[in-house]
This record gives C-alpha cells, sequence and structure tokens, in this order.
C-alpha cells in the first residue's frame, strides 16, 4: 500500500523555542493515524506544518509525494482540513460556505453547489442549507466544517481536535460520518484529548509530548506495550501526569 | 495561468467569494455609502456654492460634485481593506480558513484590494449617476470615470490592508482612517482647488493619490483632459504598483495564526 503523507524530521522553531523537535512518521493510503498529547505538546503545530499555513524550519512534508513546501497548493489538493476552530464565514450561510470554499479549487458555481448539496446531506445538513451560521448549534458546525472539508474528494482528512466540545451524541454522528469515510478508502490524522475517539477511529497512533514522540503503535496493542490498560491511561502515564498526581497528594498531605 | 507566484484563478476566487458576501448586503449598504457625499454635496455644493463663483473653469456645485466622486470610490474601498477586511482576517479568520485551500495569502490580498476597487467603482459609480441626474456631466470622456475609480480603489484597498494587518486591534484603524482617510477627503482639490492655496499646502496635497483621481475625474466629465492627464493617471497606478508590494510582503507574519 503507497504512502499518501510522509513526515521526515519536521522541526519548528519561534525564536528560541522549539515547539516541535524533528518528527518522523507515515501514513498508509487508506489507514488513520491519530496524534494525542497535551495541549502545548505541538500536534497542532505539526498539523499546520502538514497543511501547509506554516513552514517547518527544516524537514520535509510530502503529500502523495509532492513536497507541501515546495508545492503546497498542488499538495493541498488532495486534502481536506478540519481546524480546531470552527472558521465559517459569518457573512455567508450554509451552503454558501460550502460553494466559497469549493471555488477554490476551480469548480465552477453549478459543480460547486452540486456537490455542496451532497456533502450537507451527507452530514445531515440539507434542511439547514439556507441557514445563517449563527442558527446553527456547535454540532452542527462541526458537522459543516466537516462537509466543507471534503468539497474537493481528498484523499486525505487532517482534523484536529474534531470533536472537542461536543455533546455524546453530536460526537456519535459525527464519528459515524468519519468511519463511512474510512471505508470508503479515506485516509485519516486526527488529534484527540479522547481515548475513545481514538481507539474508535485510529488503526496508529503517536503520543507527542514537548514537541516530540515519546510512544507510537498500532492503537489496540500500544497500551499493552507500554503496561497499560487502555490508550487513555497510556497517554496520562507517558506524558507524566501520575507523577504529577503523586505530587499534588503529597502537597496536600 | 500565473503571474510570477501570483495565480489568476486564487485572485479571482477571492473576489467571487466577496461578491458573494456583498451581494446580500448591497441593498443596505447603498445608503451609508452615499449618505455622506449627498450630505457634503449639499452642504458645500448648494450652502456655500450659492456664496462662490466659478472655480477652475466651472461652477463651484460642479467642481464639488466631481471631487466626491472621487472621494467616494476612496472612502468604499477603504472601508472594504479596513473594516470589512479586520473582521476576515482577525474574528472570522477567513484568510486562515482559505488558506487551507489551494490558494495563497498572497492572492488573497491581491483578490482583496481589487475586491476593495470594485466596490469603490459601485459606490464611485452611483455617485456619479446622481450628478448626471444633476446635468453636470459634459462629455462621453465620462465613461472612463469608473475605470479611474478602479485604479483608485485599488489603491486604496492595499494601502488599506497594510495598515489593517499592523493593526494590533480594530481601534487603531480609527486612527488610520483619523489621520490619513480624512485629511486626504479634505485636502485633495475635492472641496477647494489646491493650486490657489498656501505652497505647503499645495505640495502636501499633490502627495494624497485623491488629488491625481480628482482631477482626473473632472478633466474626463468635463472633456478637458491634458497631457498632465496622463501623468496623473501614470502617478495612480506607479503607486498602487508600489503600495501592493507592501501588503503581500508582510501577510504571511502578521497572519501567523
Amino acid at each position: 500500500m503507497s504512502d499518501i503523507l510522509t513526515v521526515d524530521s519536521i522541526v519548528k522553531q519561534y525564536g528560541d523555542f522549539t515547539a516541535v523537535k524533528s518528527i518522523s512518521f507515515k501514513l498508509q493510503q487508506g489507514k488513520s493515524l491519530a496524534i494525542l498529547g497535551p495541549n502545548g505538546a505541538g500536534k497542532s503545530t505539526t498539523l499546520k506544518m502538514i497543511y501547509a499555513t506554516t513552514t517547518p524550519t527544516s524537514g520535509r512534508v510530502t503529500i502523495r509525494n509532492i513536497d507541501v513546501s515546495d508545492n503546497p497548493r498542488e499538495a493541498k489538493r488532495h486534502i481536506g482540513v478540519v481546524m480546531q476552530d470552527d472558521l465559517l464565514d459569518t457573512s455567508l450561510n450554509v451552503i454558501e460556505n460550502m460553494v466559497a470554499h469549493a471555488i477554490l479549487f476551480d469548480m465552477s458555481w453549478q459543480s460547486a453547489q452540486k456537490k455542496a448539496e451532497t456533502l450537507l446531506q451527507f452530514v445531515g445538513l440539507s434542511n439547514y442549507k439556507k441557514k445563517e451560521i449563527h442558527e446553527l448549534s456547535g454540532g452542527m458546525r462541526r458537522r459543516l466544517v466537516l462537509a466543507r472539508a471534503l468539497v474537493n474528494d481528498p484523499e486525505l482528512i487532517i482534523l484536529d481536535e474534531p470533536t472537542t466540545g461536543l455533546d455524546i451524541q453530536s460526537r456519535h454522528v459525527f464519528w459515524n460520518r468519519l468511519e463511512i469515510l474510512q471505508k470508503q478508502g479515506v485516509s485519516i490524522l486526527i488529534t484527540s484529548h479522547y481515548g475513545d475517539e481514538i481507539e474508535r477511529l485510529a488503526n496508529d497512533v503517536l503520543i507527542i509530548d514537548h514537541g516530540q514522540i515519546i510512544a507510537q503503535g498500532v492503537t489496540s496493542e500500544l497500551p499493552s506495550t507500554y503496561g497499560y490498560q487502555d490508550i487513555e491511561a497510556a497517554y496520562l502515564g507517558l506524558t507524566g501526569y501520575v507523577e504529577e498526581r503523586d505530587e499534588i497528594e503529597q502537597t496536600v498531605g | 495561468m500565473k503571474l510570477n507566484k501570483l495565480s489568476v484563478n486564487g485572485i479571482f476566487h477571492m473576489i467571487q467569494r466577496n461578491w458573494m458576501s456583498f451581494r446580500k448586503l448591497i441593498k443596505i449598504s447603498i445608503f451609508p455609502n452615499l449618505f455622506d457625499p449627498i450630505l457634503y454635496l449639499v452642504a458645500m455644493g448648494f450652502g456655500i456654492g450659492h456664496f462662490v463663483g466659478n472655480i477652475s473653469g466651472m461652477p463651484y456645485l460642479t467642481f464639488v460634485s466631481l471631487g466626491l466622486v472621487a472621494a467616494t470610490g476612496m472612502n468604499a474601498a477603504n472601508a472594504e481593506s479596513t473594516t470589512n477586511a479586520y473582521i476576515q482576517i482577525r474574528l472570522d479568520k477567513t484568510y486562515y480558513e482559505m488558506n487551507t485551500g489551494p490558494i495563497n495569502l498572497e492572492e488573497i490580498i491581491v483578490g482583496q484590494a481589487l475586491w476593495a476597487g470594485i466596490r469603490g467603482t459601485i459606490f464611485g459609480t452611483l455617485f456619479l449617476l446622481v450628478t448626471l441626474m444633476m446635468g453636470i456631466l459634459h462629455s462621453w470622456l465620462a465613461l472612463f470615470i469608473p475605470i479611474v475609480l478602479l485604479i483608485t480603489g485599488t489603491l486604496f484597498g492595499f494601502l488599506g490592508l497594510t495598515f489593517t494587518l499592523l493593526a494590533p486591534t480594530r481601534d487603531y484603524l480609527n486612527y488610520f482612517s483619523m489621520l490619513i482617510i480624512q485629511p486626504m477627503y479634505m485636502f485633495s482639490n475635492t472641496f477647494f482647488p489646491l493650486h490657489a492655496v498656501t505652497p505647503w499646502l499645495k505640495n502636501i496635497g499633490w502627495f494624497s493619490p485623491l488629488t491625481h483621481a480628482v482631477l482626473l475625474i473632472r478633466q474626463l466629465a468635463t472633456g478637458t483632459l491634458r497631457f498632465q492627464s496622463f501623468e496623473d493617471l501614470l502617478w495612480l497606478i506607479l503607486v498602487m504598483i508600489v503600495l501592493s508590494v507592501i501588503p503581500q510582503k508582510i501577510v504571511r507574519n502578521r497572519l501567523n495564526y
């Protein structure tokens, strides 16, 4: 199976601060990879270097063998991005937000409208296509952002904490749509704070902390490899949460 | 099709996106964009004009009306590239969202400035129609006025975007309007002829892009084009090109989300 994404020794420095310290991994076509890590660990920065809104200080990212730094325009044609914030245009309604993104991929007005209608149906928002953004609930907004990320039929979808802040029903609806995409062969790169989300969606997992990979492996095997019961326990243990808890207990007495 | 690293398609998509947003608001945009120049037209043209004779070979009402055509274009372009652009950049983060697709930030900036030019052309031309109804236009050359408005509006689009990208908060945009745009509005041949005032004011006014736009529009409307008119046109185009470089250079550093 060919690699859709190759991340080779990427580093990101902001002045004296190194946000990402030489991270490398690969993602095969049709597979899903989760990046797990505490706030400030470098997850979002890593994703930004992959979807080319920031450039690596060193190292290389390729999508379908296209160097993202050399040819971001072409690389971005293969991906869809769901960012941490919704970033919807409040001056446009639901379907207009979809069309506005679709035309960036040189789609005709008619094709963009048609594609938008199909995808709104996919995420269960076809009855809301004329609604203004402020009329949508948090869950609806996230589903709209997912639909928007699919307008170019991406081979790889990148999701940065896609279900943070959603209620349980909305999370399940969101996961269900991602599972359908997985069955269609779409590769998924996701960051998350939720163990259950990762266990459900990701074939492989990377745990990063302080800008570097501290553990990686197959999602179902990683906890036992490191001597933990599940992903969440492994994440907490490997990122030092247990030690911090002990310190607090000692302090409190 | 590519121009250096800029894609014409990318620039066009930015204009398309702004048009999608603008077409919903066009009806409610007309009043605020035309109220201000009409107010000045009544106060200066009809009010003060009653006491003033001909200026630069034309009635004062004609002089002020044609100055206000250019000023209306400038103000519309300025609003688009400051307040509206600020919302897109800092609040909705539209530029950042678009940048996840196959369009770069430089194309977004150029598209936004051109859109400011188009908006300036729309409202400047609407005010031009007001002057047409007043019987002020005397030459078919007035058909070229929208081109001057487009160049002027795009120039102010780049200027406004530069300040918007540099502004730490929205309040700083008020300083730009108050210290740069408002003085240009007043001292750019709009309400009185610069050639008749004290030299230092005349020299300062020469540097205002609006001065050259106003001169061109008056000459087109009255059919009195001269060789100097082409110098004014060239001045506007050159300044527009120079000003286009700055926001394209700073946008990546300023939009480090």
